[in-house]
């Protein structure tokens, strides 16, 4: 990974940019000074630029054979060269010394630095033992700096305990972030997140609110009781969006329960993307 | 009519607020020891923090004729943060036994993990040693168990409840509050929580006892106005009068002074406006003409 994001940077970036990324690649070398190596990790923004890698068709094969879940093509040339930094480091340092700095680097960071460090948390050797750093930063309201960790990130799928998983998951639905750009979701579904989803829809219904329409995705699969005869209601919600989300939910219920509600429904829909989903849900029980 | 702010944020507000909110009756405030924004990194800067609360925040109050009292707390979202947790818990009881402290809080639930749990507890027991109240905080996400477990320690301590405010409730909490001793709080906010209609239905639903609204402002999207808003609402919505004096003034001047901290004859009556005094020799007075009452 670190050798691809090194040739990712020198394809894209300017003579400048590059003398000083060499620069900052050379001052990790030990002795390191660690309040100049932590200059050079604030500094990759002004440097390098943010502008998006935007990875070609033969950069992208690469990146997936080194790491298929990591969305490179999102992260900007600073961001890259923030984890070139890091990755570098981890391989001069004795593992301790690395990760105090590497925290540093974190909290001393600005919001981009902070969205730099958690998107390149995942392919740093032995990440998990920034677990605590990964947790504390989804008690951010900066929602940019939580999507970094939340959003097309494998790190939380990799590393996150259940109960911290489910946390992020609710702060997304709070935030209006979309479940699908949580990677691995339907890996991480379980019982607890259906029970605190379906709370979640209960407060929001008794204040007369509105409900995230894609919570049936991690509503849906554990739930029983009232719970379930709920989303068969939403099944045949007046808006699209709750029809197809709660009948990808049911997809993954936990046993056939749901198949007359998905069959009835199928039925009677008329709009494609939901039919589809009715049908690929109903498929899934076989 | 007068009113109290039990639970606001005033670290993050500005000298007009606090004009506004004296012009609208505001005489008194609580203002809780809770999180930044962003998470602190050394124990220190709480050491700042509190007296703050104690010192300038007081005292800018007092220039605006307002009363201000506060709670001192390791909030749950910081206890998390086992770095400042030993060292913060550690120099809190030389705050509790400082005047104008009317209880320990927020403390409660965030994220409900373990070691929010042991720090909400081992506050509880401090509460308990040193005679405060409590104010607890309960979460936004999963908030009905949050409550469920805020209460339940509650009980497995045997702290007494009506000692107990629970704040931030919605129309599925406040009944298991009230099924206690405990008083159940209401942060009236822009968009999240709870709205001035939502609780009036509420006060009309349950009533007046042990029922207390606040506006919870800080440096987020939040009105220091909204308990006089509520107020109107609440006599638009037809709630008679000594209801909502009682919800706004009555109740939580009442929880509070079980600290011993804050003397229900002394806030009837409002402080006079000096202007000219100084904290530290810091006016709050940019070039303007000081008021002097007397």
């Amino acid at each position: 990974m670190k050798q691809h994001l090194h040739d990712l940077l020198r394809a894209r970036a300017g003579g400048d940019a590059l003398a000083w990324l060499e620069k900052a690649l050379a001052a990790t070398t030990p002795p390191v000074h660690h309040n100049t190596l932590l200059g050079y990790y604030s500094g990759a923004s002004r440097r390098m630029g943010k502008r998006a890698l935007n990875l070609s068709q033969q950069e992208q094969a690469r990146g997936e054979t080194l790491d298929a879940e990591l969305a490179l093509s999102h992260w900007g040339a600073d961001e890259a060269a923030r984890a070139l930094l890091l990755l570098t480091l981890a391989e001069q340092l004795p593992p301790e010394e690395f990760a105090e700095l590497a925290r540093r680097c974190y909290e001393l960071g600005d919001s981009r630095e902070q969205e730099s460090w958690l998107r390149g948390l995942g392919p740093l050797p032995d990440c998990a033992r920034f677990l605590a750093s990964a947790v504390d930063a989804c008690r951010t309201n900066i929602i940019p700096v939580f999507e970094a960790i939340a959003c097309e990130n494998p790190y939380p799928l990799r590393v996150f305990p259940e109960a911290n998983f489910n946390q992020l998951i609710l702060k997304s639905l709070f935030n209006g972030i979309a479940l699908e750009r949580i990677v691995g979701l339907e890996a991480r579904l379980n019982a607890s997140l259906s029970r605190m989803s379906d709370d979640y829809v209960s407060e929001r219904e008794a204040a007369g609110r509105t409900v995230p329409t894609d919570i049936w995705l991690v509503l849906a699969p554990h739930i029983a009781g009232e719970g379930l005869v709920r989303v068969h209601r939403y099944l045949s919600h007046e808006d699209p969006a709750h029809r197809y989300w709660a009948a990808l939910g049911l997809g993954h219920h936990a046993n056939g329960e749901s198949r007359e509600a998905l069959r009835a429904r199928a039925a009677l829909e008329r709009e494609p993307r939901v039919k589809a989903a009715l049908d690929g849900a109903l498929a899934r029980m076989g | 009519m007068k009113m109290f702010d039990p639970h606001i944020h005033m670290t993050s507000r500005t000298t007009d607020d606090y004009a506004a909110m004296a012009e609208a009756g505001i005489a008194a405030i609580v203002e809780p020891a809770f999180w930044l924004g962003q998470p602190r990194t050394h124990a220190g800067s709480f050491e700042d923090y509190f007296n703050g609360l104690l010192g300038w925040e007081r005292f800018r109050a007092s220039q605006f004729g307002i009363r201000h009292f506060c709670t001192i707390a390791l909030n749950p979202k910081e206890a998390n943060d086992p770095r400042l947790s030993e060292e913060v818990i550690d120099m809190m009881p030389r705050y509790l036994q400082k005047e104008g402290v009317v209880a320990v809080g927020e403390i409660g639930y965030d994220d409900q993990t373990d070691s929010e749990e042991k720090l909400f507890e081992r506050q509880m027991a401090m509460a308990m040693e040193y005679g405060l109240p409590v104010l607890i905080h309960t979460p936004h996400r999963d908030k009905k168990q949050g409550t469920v477990r805020s209460i339940d320690l509650v009980k497995s301590m045997g702290f007494p409840e009506e000692r107990a405010l629970i704040d931030h409730n919605t129309e599925e909490t406040l009944p298991l509050v009230l099924d206690t001793g405990c008083w159940a709080g209401h942060s009236i906010y822009p968009n999240t929580k709870m709205d001035e209609e939502r609780m009036a239905r509420l006060v009309k639903q349950y009533g007046s006892e042990r029922i207390i609204i606040n506006s919870a402002a800080d440096w987020g999207i939040s009105d220091p106005l909204k308990v006089p808003k509520t107020v109107d609402k609440m006599r638009e919505m037809g709630i008679p009068e000594v209801d909502i004096e009682t919800i706004v003034w009555s109740n939580p001047a009442t929880f509070f002074a079980q600290s011993g901290n804050l003397n229900l004859e002394d806030i009837e009556t409002r402080p006079n406006i000096n202007q000219t005094e100084l904290f530290d020799g810091n006016s709050v007075l940019r070039g303007q003409t000081p008021i002097v009452e007397s």
